[in-house]
């Protein structure tokens, strides 16, 4: 992957597991977007969402407790790195930076 | 998987799918996820739901990222040998373009067209099968002793089928459809006004029967009033567009207001009736002037189906219809009458024939299989002749893998390897292009085979297995030779073709080229049949004729006015009123003719004034009806060429000769026309004896001068909206009319056309591709004859001399056969073709011909070269 270019999907997967932190687990992390955006995705692509990132570096993981409802499967718990947070921050920067730079009466006729 | 808690119980076959092919180290987050996420949505919604929900879940995590890596990880000998067999083939099949190319196209060509024949056979012999219940329908016949011989008829009376019904415990359902022929419908407000074609009034048990899903409305009620008509869904379009069809009125004739109860899903193409309306039997009038009732057994009209319960035999049913034949019929007519059950998947390939009905010829289908077939072994001589040739080259190769220590059994998989895989992909290829080139077929001859996606399986399967085998049989031949060689002297450079490996070639290329011969043959002659077909004289001008069809009450009615109408027109040479449109079986009446000690039954037909001018056929002797002689309308008769003869009379000597013929008239001879052709041409002419009409006739037959077709039909639809602005200007030049009568010749007649032009494709590629091989093996031989001194002509001449003898000897092969089939074929025809020398002769002419061309091409390209050269390479 070039630079530390985070996809649409991928920013708002990681600040899910940043509001979930340190619990932020595949199902928690369906609903929480869930609620927050109303989107529905499927638990596969959020799943192939993590682990991309956690390829890229930006998410770390390790396995949690089980429990009886999930088949005595353990929970894969996800957290920022800091080389995720920093992303995460530069995403944000980039973003508002060029927010700021909208003349305002574009934005007024909303 | 460890079986865990009580409540986990979702699909274990998913789960198991799962494991299988998910990475082991991703498998415990996901399960559980997928797991946490079942109980919940179980707790809220069904269990079958949650179920669905969790086999979802599952398969959408068939993504790049979840799934294992299937790769031959495991290092074992034979895999690795494999993968380097199928890595060889294709750099082989890189490597010699050229022959790879000529391979996959002659397969190519040889799978798509036999993929086609496939369809177009399964489609002409899959008529009606649709119906769920087919194997238990059967329609009534009528057999009828006419002279010694039983003739069947397609329909019954009217009041046999309820009837039959009752009295047979074995008869589940029957149902009557009446034809009605050219009626106008129009929506209420008179937007959409047309002629009809296939009305049919029947019994609602139709639905019971037969298997017509409904778009709209309900089977069980949609004809039960008698004001009710069933429509089809392209007839629903045309009518109404896009609006609800339901509940909207149709006017029958501009009179007889029909509601729309029900709207029909399109039917499958290959049935053998067909039909736009369906209206209730009860709606049904005797017209007007018929001396019968609809409780006439002897009014032989009504088409009868039946549906059998499920075990009943209908051959012991069948014996017992003399009975029921016996309630209405008396002693006399039970000896020459009797009904019978016709299978209604017989019907279409039956030679019981009827306008109405759609038929096919079984014949067709049976040549068409054949040349699928015939093309397919085309291919595989082809292709195991070029691979056959090819293995030599491959010599060195082998002799090195038996040196490194490869067993014969690996070698043979090695050789069938290669083929294997051309084989495959050429499949593969077509099955691609096949669905394509049904829709250009489809339109090239004018007919509606479907195409969907179940056929990709069906086909595949086939068709593959077919490669397979062609692959097989090809590459066993060079895989036995090359793995029994002797490594030694392969390696030194002393091997040599084999005798039996050239004889093996040399039959293949001739059975080739006697296929191909025959096909060639076969389709000059077929075609050059169609032909004649086309331009036999009719014994009438059918050019500049055009045909008008009119109810029979409105002619009746405005005949006069139409035709002083229409005679202003200074392009209307001539008008007059015919039975029928030189396209239909005619009525049989028994003839009473002056000298005849008994009466014969004998063809008639009925003509109004100025017929045989109007449609160009010459009074040979005496006169045809007339304005000027009235009286002939009452007592005149009017015979045929044919008909003299028949009667033994000069036509001179026929005029004024006493006739009676049936109850219609009973008069006397007032000409005699030459012959002419009132059926289509599968049929000899018959003696025809012609009256002044009796009944209703509704074609209008208009002689036109030549010019501008379209300029003149306007002109006389303008004068047509005058006179009978309520009935649809329905015409069609007679030419067109009857090209269509031969449609189901000249489809196949092209289509056989189309398939020997390919074979004789497969066959040059083949030679093309074989000749190359040889040539290139035999470079050594031409380098030093042409040292020696060996003119260029003598060089091209020792490389094709041997394949010009096999293609002589093909084609005197292929003669015998081709005879005789077509000899069969063409019996068929009442007027045929000779066949004569010629058809043979330029078949040979072409082959040699062509192949000349191609082994020129290629030879030439040996004996230009340079022996210095050529000679240096060792």
């Amino acid at each position: 992957m070039k630079g530390t270019n985070l996809g649409e999907f991928e920013e708002l997967v990681m600040l899910t597991v940043g509001i979930l932190h340190p619990n932020a687990y595949g199902v928690g992390i369906k609903q929480e977007i869930l609620n927050q955006t109303k989107r529905k995705v499927t638990l596969s692509t959020i799943h192939s969402a993590l682990h991309r990132l956690e390829n890229k570096g930006l998410l770390n993981s390790h396995f949690g407790e089980s429990t009886g409802i999930r088949g005595g499967k353990r929970k894969k718990y996800f957290t920022i790195t800091a080389y995720g947070a920093r992303c995460l921050r530069e995403a944000q920067e980039i973003r508002q930076s060029m927010y700021q730079t909208i003349p305002s009466f574009v934005l007024d006729q909303a | 998987m460890s079986k865990k808690p009580s409540n986990n119980r979702s699909p274990a076959w998913a789960t198991k799918f799962l494991h299988w092919f998910c990475k082991g180290e991703l498998i415990e987050e996901i399960e559980g996820d997928i797991l946490e996420e079942y109980h919940e949505f179980k707790d809220k919604k069904k269990r079958w739901i949650a179920n669905l929900f969790y086999i979802y879940s599952v398969f959408t995590f068939l993504r790049p990222f979840a799934v294992k890596k299937i790769a031959l990880t495991t290092t074992q000998n034979n895999r690795i040998m494999y993968t380097n067999y199928l890595k060889v083939a294709f750099r082989n099949v890189r490597k010699d373009r050229v022959n790879s190319f000529i391979s996959i196209a002659g397969l190519i060509l040889a799978f798509t067209s036999s993929m086609l024949i496939y369809r177009v056979v399964q489609h002409e012999t899959n008529y009606d099968t649709f119906h769920e219940k087919s194997d238990q329908i059967y329609r009534m016949v009528l057999e009828a002793k006419r002279d010694d011989s039983w003739k069947t008829y397609p329909m019954v009376g009217p009041p046999v089928g309820p009837a039959i019904q009752e009295y047979y415990p074995e008869i589940k359902k029957a149902v009557r459809l009446r034809y009605t022929p050219t009626r106008i419908f129009s929506t209420s407000d008179n937007e959409k006004q047309f002629f009809e074609e296939k009305i049919f009034y029947t019994d609602p048990s139709i639905f019971e029967i037969f298997t017509y899903p409904f778009l709209m409305g309900n089977p069980n009620s949609a004809l039960s009033k008698n004001t009710n008509v069933v429509i089809t869904h392209e007839v629903a379009q045309k009518y109404f567009g896009s609006a609800d069809p339901m509940g909207q009125t149709l006017l029958l004739d501009n009179d007889i207001p029909f509601i729309v109860s029900g709207v029909l899903a399109p039917i499958p193409e290959n049935t053998h009736f067909k039909f736009d309306f369906l209206l209730p039997f009860e709606a049904f009038k005797v017209p007007p002037g018929y001396p019968v009732t609809l409780d006439d057994f002897g009014w032989t009209s009504f088409h009868t189906y039946v549906l059998l319960e499920k075990h009943a035999n209908p051959n012991s049913l069948v014996e017992k219809f003399s009975d029921f034949a016996g309630t209405h019929f008396d002693e006399e007519r039970i000896k020459r009458l009797k009904y019978g059950l016709q299978p209604l998947r017989d019907i279409y390939f039956g030679d019981v024939k009827n306008e109405n009905i759609a038929s096919g010829n079984k014949s067709y289908v049976i040549i068409l299989s054949s040349i699928g077939v015939l093309l397919l072994l085309l291919a595989a001589f082809n292709f195991t002749n070029i691979s056959a040739a090819k293995s030599l080259s491959r010599a060195k190769e082998t002799g090195l893998r038996k040196t490194l220590g490869s067993t014969k059994t690996a070698l043979i998989h090695r050789y069938l390897s290669e083929p294997l895989i051309i084989n495959i992909i050429a499949v593969v290829l077509s099955l691609l292009i096949t669905p394509y080139l049904l829709i250009q077929v489809n339109n090239i001859f004018n007919i509606s085979i479907s195409w969907d996606r179940g056929y990709w399986f069906e086909l595949g399967a086939i068709f593959l297995g077919i490669g397979i085998i062609i692959g097989i049989l090809s590459g066993l031949y060079p895989a036995f030779i090359m793995s029994s060689f002797k490594p030694a002297s392969i390696l030194r450079g002393s091997y040599s073709r084999s005798k039996g490996g050239s004889n093996l070639q040399k039959i293949l290329v001739t059975v080739q080229y006697a296929i191909t011969s025959f096909l060639l043959i076969g389709s000059f002659i077929i075609s050059s049949q169609v032909d004649f077909l086309q331009k036999q004289n009719l014994g009438f001008e059918s050019d500049e004729l055009l045909l008008l069809r009119i109810p029979g009450e409105e002619l009746n009615a405005k005949y006069l006015t139409i035709k002083n109408l229409m005679n202003s027109n200074s392009r209307v040479k001539g008008i007059s009123v015919g039975g029928g449109r030189m396209d239909g079986e005619n009525g049989n009446v028994p003839i009473m003719a002056e000298g005849q000690l008994e009466a014969k039954n004998l063809p008639i037909d009925a003509v109004k004034e100025d017929f045989f001018s109007t449609i160009g056929t010459p009074v040979l002797a005496g006169r045809e009806f007339s304005f000027q002689h009235p009286s002939d309308s009452i007592d005149g008769v009017i015979i045929n060429r044919e008909a003299a003869r028949y009667f033994d009379w000069s036509p001179e000597e026929a005029i004024g000769k006493k006739i009676t013929v049936g109850n219609l008239v009973d008069g006397h001879i007032i000409g005699v026309v030459e012959n002419f052709h009132n059926t289509s041409l599968h049929t000899a002419i018959n003696p025809l004896v012609i009256c002044y009409p009796a009944g209703l006739l509704e074609d209008i037959y208009i002689r036109v001068a030549p010019g501008n077709a379209s300029e003149l039909i306007e002109g006389l639809r303008l004068s047509w909206n005058e006179i009978a602005p309520d009935i649809p200007f329905d015409f069609v030049f007679m030419n067109q009319h009857l090209q269509s009568l031969y449609n189901k010749d000249i489809q196949f007649s092209k289509m056989v056309k189309l398939f020997a032009i390919l074979t004789i494709f497969i066959s040059i590629l083949g030679l093309y591709g074989l000749v190359s091989l040889i040539s290139e093996q035999r470079l050594k031989e031409i380098s030093i004859r042409k040292v020696f001194g060996a003119p260029f002509a003598q060089l091209i001449l020792s490389l094709s001399k041997s394949f010009f003898v096999l293609i002589i000897i093909a084609n005197i092969i292929a003669w015998p056969f081709a005879y005789l089939i077509s000899k069969s074929w063409i019996s068929e025809f009442a007027y045929r073709i000779n066949i004569n020398l010629m058809f043979f002769v330029s078949a040979l002419m072409i082959t040699l011909l062509v192949s000349g061309i191609t082994l020129f091409i290629q030879s030439r390209k040996v004996a230009i070269l340079s022996p210095a050269k050529t000679l240096k390479h060792e």
